[in-house]
């Protein structure tokens, strides 16, 4: 009878450091590769996204960068920056890159499913990406959807690139059967 | 000492007795005569901690916590999927390797220019399993296919920036090819060198000043 008392209190004591293993290789396995934690949010997003369309409609182009919405007062320098970000330039002095990823090539005129800002990294694992179109419309991508998106975008640049091979290469080469 | 403790006794009510008894040792309770004679009387009250530990208790867990132990511990997250993914990291890295030498190739074929689109190498270059980051925990799993003109290669872990370009005209250190950082973070630069683990703040930069090359590319707005 005590064997079976053993027994038992052995399986609960293991039961206990397991759920404490188990929660301590999840947090381990799961967290970003990098210090992930300035991501602009998606109010954020959307507020440069409307920043970036008066813009457009006040000057007839887009803006060069992000930094000259903030010269011209669209926004202001912390618009372009996650809320907890303490400093917004790098030890040199120059100032940081925004945490909100800006394609300045897009033409207002570009096919509307191109990728005009996004975020590129993310706090937790279940969060979302970021991101507005090139017509202005606002979306929460999930890694796989961004990552076609912006293939579709860059795929479509440098196609409009002037006397570049991407433009003269329009006749490529069919793939075979076997890979589709 | 125990005239005082008999009067006390005396003192107190049945319906107070039943109250200490209750509360337990919320209140001290002086112990008489007759408590003193049964405890050394009684045998102890049955209990699990309140029994020595006896071999049998000790040897079942013993074995239990042997046995357990390593059918709980050896599969645990913990201690295989950070090596795993590790693993994972540098076959990626080594997809995008092997991604930047097909590109050198073509390149070398297309009068220095990069290729436009994975298509175009795929007919003489890595199989499209390699466009694929193995890394483990992944929402969800791409699967490299063609869209349904069979031209261009959709639905994969990577992102390939400068298509179609010379690549004697670009630095060494512009971003070519990259993936959105997961549990690692590898890019190819267009010296074809694999960076791993880079920080989010320089990652980022890698990626605008990729974007704003291609806007000076594409020259000034009309």
């Amino acid at each position: 009878m005590r064997f079976f008392k053993g027994v038992l209190f052995g399986i609960v004591v293991l039961g206990l450091i397991g759920v404490v293993v188990y929660f301590c290789g999840d947090y381990r396995t799961n967290r970003p590769p990098f210090d992930c934690e300035y991501v602009l949010s998606a109010d954020g997003v959307q507020k440069v996204g409307d920043a970036v369309a008066g813009y457009t409609k006040a000057q007839f182009r887009r803006p060069s960068s992000l930094g000259e919405l903030v010269s011209e007062g669209y926004l202001s320098q912390a618009d372009l920056f996650d809320a907890s970000r303490r400093k917004k330039t790098d030890p040199d002095g120059k100032p940081l890159t925004p945490d909100v990823i800006y394609f300045s090539a897009l033409r207002p005129n570009d096919p509307p499913d191109t990728v005009l800002l996004c975020t590129v990294v993310r706090k937790n694992e279940n969060d979302k990406y970021s991101v507005v179109f090139n017509d202005g419309r606002f979306a929460q991508l999930t890694r796989q959807q961004l990552v076609n998106a912006l293939n579709r975008t860059y795929s479509h640049i440098c196609r409009s690139l002037p006397q570049t091979a991407a433009t003269s290469q329009g006749t490529a080469p069919e793939p075979k059967q076997t890979h589709s | 000492m125990d005239e005082k403790n008999l009067q006390h006794d005396e003192q107190n009510s049945p319906e107070q007795e039943d109250v200490t008894s209750t509360l337990g040792s919320a209140t001290p309770e002086v112990p008489t005569d007759q408590d003193t004679t049964d405890q050394a009387t009684s045998k102890p009250k049955p209990g699990f901690f309140s029994q020595p530990i006896s071999r049998s208790f000790f040897i079942g867990f013993a074995l239990t916590a042997v046995i357990g132990g390593f059918s709980v511990l050896i599969p645990s997250p913990a201690y295989h999927c950070r090596p795993r993914e590790l693993a994972h990291a540098t076959i990626c890295a080594s997809n995008m390797s092997s991604i930047g030498k097909s590109i050198a190739i073509c390149t070398g074929e297309n009068k220095n220019h990069s290729p436009s689109d994975f298509y175009a190498m795929i007919e003489t270059g890595p199989p499209r399993g390699l466009f694929k980051c193995p890394s483990l925990f992944r929402e969800e799993k791409c699967n490299p296919t063609y869209d349904s003109a069979g031209k261009y290669l959709k639905d994969m872990d990577y992102i390939y920036t400068l298509r179609g370009m010379e690549i004697e005209k670009l630095l060494p250190e512009m971003l070519m090819l990259y993936e959105l950082p997961d549990k690692h973070c590898n890019t190819l630069l267009a010296g074809c060198f694999v960076r791993q683990q880079c920080d989010s703040d320089s990652f980022r930069k890698k990626i605008q000043e990729c974007n704003d090359f291609l806007a000076n590319k594409r020259g000034v707005q009309k």
